[in-house]
């Protein structure tokens, strides 16, 4: 079942979060490894920061998106 | 003890700064401070530094310059093509801040050598290339209590923080941000750099360092991330993980080995 809703079907249960600037809308309940699969983003290269906040990745599975969430994923950088 | 009239002159804009000050300028002359990596963020921190007067620079890099290099790490050129990093910035900033005691270590920091290398310093960056090296690097800081100044660069992306879990433990440490299971998709080699990306983000590690050298207060517990495409900062606060595999169990309690694993736990990266 997909969690990405469509702008021209949204029920009441769809909320709205913003991912590295850009608006999504989700259906409630979905988790930030969900929201990171919808996305197609690998879990394990990025790291994510939640309303300004780092949210560790043991808090990941925990975690669920809520309306009007403001996230950032961003790739680990290793080079010097 | 005081500024010599020599070192007044020459560290003038300094000294001038309402925050630096003879004081200020005396702790950067008794200051040991380590940098680990001198690829393109290590050339730069350690000139400013050697520059202004930091007393006593370890520069620690087994890796020996190639020609991809020079866009970059400005303190080579050609001819010093084939020769080890670390002991040819050695000699060329000996030369040009003959104040500043320098010395090059040309292993690699690894389990055998890191307690002895980092334990003792007043401050240490972390500039290198490699992610089992930052691991290692983030272990040890926290066994030998030194404060971390971390960043990376790849592409147009910078990555810059501070850990430091004697005054900001809640902030956590750089496996705390980057567990060491987490996949590297972005190096220098793989996906390219301009020098001044570089330099941005040494400039600022280097800037950070000297403050914090200085007491001037500094920002504790922030990640900066710098895009140099759209020239924007962003800026996050960072977490501690209790579940973090390096600092984790410790929220408590003080600092002792045997609660810090050991570092063969930790992954190994490649170059």
């Amino acid at each position: 079942m997909s969690h990405k809703i469509s702008a021209s079907n949204r029920s009441e249960t769809s909320i709205k979060v913003m991912l590295n600037d850009e608006q999504i809308f989700l259906s409630s309940g979905l988790n930030v490894p969900g929201l990171l699969q919808l996305q197609n983003i690998a879990a394990s290269s990025v790291a994510l920061v939640r309303n300004g906040q780092v949210l560790p990745k043991s808090r990941w599975k925990e975690t669920l998106c809520r309306d009007g969430d403001q996230f950032e994923v961003f790739a680990l950088v290793a080079g010097g | 003890m005081s500024v010599s009239n020599a070192d007044f002159l020459r560290y003038s804009r300094q000294i001038l700064l309402p925050d630096v000050g003879e004081t200020g300028q005396f702790d950067l002359f008794q200051a040991h401070v380590a940098i680990v990596g001198v690829g393109g963020l290590g050339n730069l921190v350690a000139q400013y530094l050697a520059a202004a007067g930091v007393g006593k620079l370890t520069l620690i890099d087994d890796d020996k310059i190639e020609l991809s290099n020079l866009p970059r790490q400005l303190l080579f050129s050609d001819k010093d093509i084939g020769e080890y990093k670390s002991a040819t910035a050695v000699l060329k900033l000996s030369n040009a801040y003959p104040g500043c005691n320098l010395q090059a270590v040309t292993d690699k920091l690894s389990e055998h050598n890191r307690q002895d290398l980092l334990a003792h310093m007043e401050l240490v960056f972390d500039c290198t290339d490699d992610f089992g090296t930052r691991q290692l690097i983030n272990l040890t800081c926290l066994q030998v209590k030194a404060p971390l100044i971390t960043a990376a660069v790849a592409n147009f992306s910078g990555q810059i923080f501070m850990v430091d879990m004697e005054s900001a433990p809640d902030s956590g440490c750089y496996a705390c941000l980057f567990p060491q299971d987490s996949h590297i998709s972005q190096t220098c080699q793989s996906v390219g750099v301009l020098g001044p990306m570089v330099g941005v983000m040494a400039s600022m590690q280097a800037l950070l360092g000297m403050n914090l050298l200085l007491g001037i207060p500094v920002p504790t517990g922030k990640l900066l991330r710098f895009d140099g495409r759209a020239m924007q900062w962003r800026e996050a606060s960072l977490s501690r993980d209790l579940q973090c595999h390096v600092c984790g169990g410790r929220v408590e309690q003080p600092r002792s080995q045997s609660q810090i694993p050991d570092s063969s736990l930790l992954c190994e990266g490649g170059h």
